[in-house]
């Protein structure tokens, strides 16, 4: 049986294995984070400042000074050459002077040319360029791609979590005949890989002249995700019959105890499939890549590859700018949901006798002092929910362990054909 | 059948009809169409036209689909093992107590929930060869700058890296899996004076065996279906050494309206899954132990 006392663990108390651990997790969690420190580092320096060597983490920039009409300016920026916001020529110059454009660091006004050869460099100053930002999020349409990535992202949650939790009470809290072999039909569908049926797709949709809108994208969400009918109906099983049993002594259809007294007790896993299908629309580039052919209609990842080939290889900060607004919002979430579970399940976590009757009687299912399993599990967020729910021990029965035990039962069939058939063997 | 199993067959079917729905229609008829359509010349755009086994003789004769296939096993046999040690030793040293042991354990899955997009991008920059960080950091080691995506023998390491970066699922799953070694086996293990290593093959490995398994055929079918990163980064280039399988399925599907063709593609890969997946369970088959239930 599982063990949730970990006061003695592997390689426990061996000050070896401590120290080389330690060491490890320091240069592998500073190599893993790099490149996310270099992301942001990038997205906030000045064009020029992305390629100067040896790399720089912290964004600085050039501090300038120059003489215009005889008086000193400093702390300016310069362009050497032209750049687009320039004011008009200045007529005072000498034809022929060599110029530099200038402006006040910082400032978003026109540059003026100057007289190339008065231009000083004054010092190196720290320079977070959040203009990067504004300038990456005008260079495509931003705004509308996230509208458009929110909506898709929007009804695919919706759909998959509510059409997944019906199919898996289905799977979970009734028996009927059959059912686990409709059950191992579900498992096997996330074997096929989908290009396989992704041109049928396409042109099923296409015949629809569902081509160009993002009904392809979200239609499928609302008949149930195999993977989340699976996560769901380990978790629904893990509820104690009782509940169930009582409210269907007291008249409830299985509906009303589907909607009733399965799904508030399962919000914790629902959470879970629903961030975790926002984070899979937000990020999927192959699905609105083959459907959607009007750039209005791009979602986020979409358009950000679309700019990357447009600007690929030049424009890195605003690129790295880009990157990271697209990919902040998916982390934000995470970080959020994971706060909620940890407080939601230290909330049922505590057995019933310590719980204040007003949380009894508010939630009003608890089963003989304990809340099953899965309160333990919120320990670590998200991170502890997810995994458990489909792999440990505690909820898998016979159609999962046929899945996850698919060795062991090809070695009980080579012992049977061994026994039978002894000159013949099938594994080394 | 009695009254009430029939009751609970209407009442089970009744509340898995979403899936039956969507499995006939978004499952079921696409293999069987995928299946017909790689017997046959189809652009989509015309009715298809039955051609028999036209399409799996032009494979055999396709040097382009011959590279792409061995670009892609070469890439899945070089990231299989490297992302399943990575994300098994990440586990292990993730799994004790540990001040900061919850920091740690974010900043190893963060990467895997970075879209994959912005994934691509990222690295394209780090690999950059004049001024990327990767070679930077090289240099400090006295490496002379690498052409990681410019060079046909470097390119297709450059896309093992963002592979091993976006571990972060498996290394939850191997954590779960850890959690459920039971605490007294190292005791014992302890008692009879084994040691770290010892302790790991004789008592860790053999637990997790399953895990491990699973993650191993989740890494064959994932890997030999990566597509969005090296489309992003090279597009397939230099000289196609990372063109892989799906995007020249997607190229002749979509960009050369060659769908039967293409879908004669998707069936080949079907079947090498199938069978890799199938020689991995039986070569591992001897070797996972499961504990007895309950």
């Amino acid at each position: 049986m599982a063990s949730f006392n970990r006061k003695t663990s592997f390689g426990e108390g061996e000050p070896i294995f401590l120290a080389i651990r330690g060491v490890l997790l320091l240069a592998l969690g500073l190599a893993f984070a790099a490149p996310f420190f270099w992301t942001i580092s990038t997205s906030l320096k000045e064009l020029s400042e992305t390629t100067t060597l040896p790399p720089e983490w912290i964004p600085r920039s050039n501090v300038y000074s120059a003489v215009v009409d005889g008086k000193s300016l400093t702390n300016l920026e310069v362009a050497w050459s032209t750049p687009e916001n320039v004011a008009s020529v200045d007529y005072s110059l000498p034809a022929g002077t060599a110029l530099a454009w200038i402006r006040p660091r910082g400032s978003q006004t026109q540059f003026r040319p100057v007289d190339r050869s008065t231009v000083q460099m004054a010092g190196r100053v720290v320079d977070f360029r959040w203009v990067n930002y504004s300038e990456a999020v005008s260079k495509i349409p931003f705004w509308l791609y996230t509208q458009n990535t929110l909506w898709l992202c929007g009804l695919m949650v919706l759909g998959v979590t509510v059409s997944s939790a019906i199919v898996a009470y289905g799977f979970a809290r009734i028996a009927w005949p059959g059912r686990d072999l409709v059950f191992l039909i579900v498992l096997a569908t996330m074997m096929v890989p989908f290009p396989v049926t992704m041109i049928p797709l396409y042109s099923l949709f296409r015949s629809m002249g569902l081509i160009g809108t993002m009904v392809p994208l979200w239609l499928p969400a609302f008949f149930g995700n195999a993977f989340f009918i699976f996560l769901l109906r380990q978790f629904f099983k893990t509820i104690p019959q009782d509940l169930t049993d009582a409210a269907r002594i007291d008249g409830c259809g299985e509906w009303r105890i589907f909607w009733s007294v399965i799904c508030p007790l399962a919000t914790s896993a629902l959470t879970v499939v629903a961030v975790f299908q926002f984070i899979e629309s937000w990020n999927d580039f192959l699905g609105p890549f083959i459907y959607l052919t009007d750039q209005n209609q791009f979602t986020l990842a979409l358009g950000l590859q679309f700019f990357q080939s447009k600007h690929g290889g030049t424009d890195w900060h605003h690129l790295m700018a880009a990157s990271t607004l697209v990919t902040l919002p998916v982390i934000v979430l995470f970080f959020f949901a994971q706060r909620t579970f940890i407080e939601g399940i230290s909330m049922t976590g505590m057995k019933t006798d310590a719980l204040p009757n007003r949380e009894v009687s508010r939630g009003g299912f608890h089963s003989e002092g304990r809340i099953w399993e899965c309160s333990r599990i919120g320990e670590s967020g998200i991170l502890g929910l997810i995994p458990r729910m489909g792999f440990s021990s505690v909820g898998c029965d016979r159609p999962v362990r046929l899945w996850l035990e698919l060795p062991r039962w090809l070695r009980i069939l080579q012992l049977q054909l061994q026994a039978r058939v002894p000159h013949i063997r099938l594994l080394p | 059948m009695t009254i009430a199993e029939r009751r609970d067959l209407r009442l089970g079917l009744l509340f898995i009809s979403p899936w039956i729905i969507g499995f006939l229609v978004f499952m079921a008829y696409p293999l069987a169409a995928s299946l017909y359509y790689s017997l046959c010349d189809y652009s989509v755009l015309a009715e298809p036209v039955f051609i028999g086994l036209h399409n799996y003789k032009e494979l055999l004769h396709d040097a382009v689909f011959h590279q792409t296939l061995f670009n892609t096993l070469i890439y899945s046999a070089m990231a299989l093992p490297v992302t399943m040690v990575v994300a098994l030793a990440l586990a292990l040293l993730l799994h004790a107590p540990f001040p900061g042991r919850a920091l740690f354990r974010t900043a190893f899955f963060l990467p895997s929930l970075v879209p994959l997009v912005a994934m691509a991008i990222l690295w394209k920059w780090l690999l950059n060869t004049e001024s990327g960080l990767i070679n930077y950091m090289l240099g400090l080691l006295d490496i002379p700058a690498i052409d990681w995506l410019g060079s046909t023998t470097w390119s297709k390491v450059s896309m093992v890296m963002p592979a091993v970066w976006g571990v972060g699922g498996s290394i939850v799953i191997y954590l779960a899996s850890l959690q459920e070694v039971p605490v007294h086996l190292y005791e014992a293990a302890k008692i009879d004076g084994a040691r770290f290593w010892r302790q790991f093959i004789h008592v860790t490995i053999p637990i997790i065996s399953p895990v491990i398994y699973f993650n191993l055929v989740m890494g064959i079918i994932h890997l030999l279906q990566v597509f969005v990163v090296p489309y992003i980064m090279t597009e397939g280039g230099p000289a196609r050494s990372t063109l892989f399988y799906v995007q020249y399925l997607y190229d002749t599907g979509f960009r050369y309206l060659r769908m039967g063709y293409s879908c004669s593609m998707a069936w080949i890969l079907f079947v090498i899954i199938l069978v890799l997946t199938i020689v991995a369970t039986w070569a591992t088959a001897k070797k996972i132990y499961y504990m007895a239930e309950g």
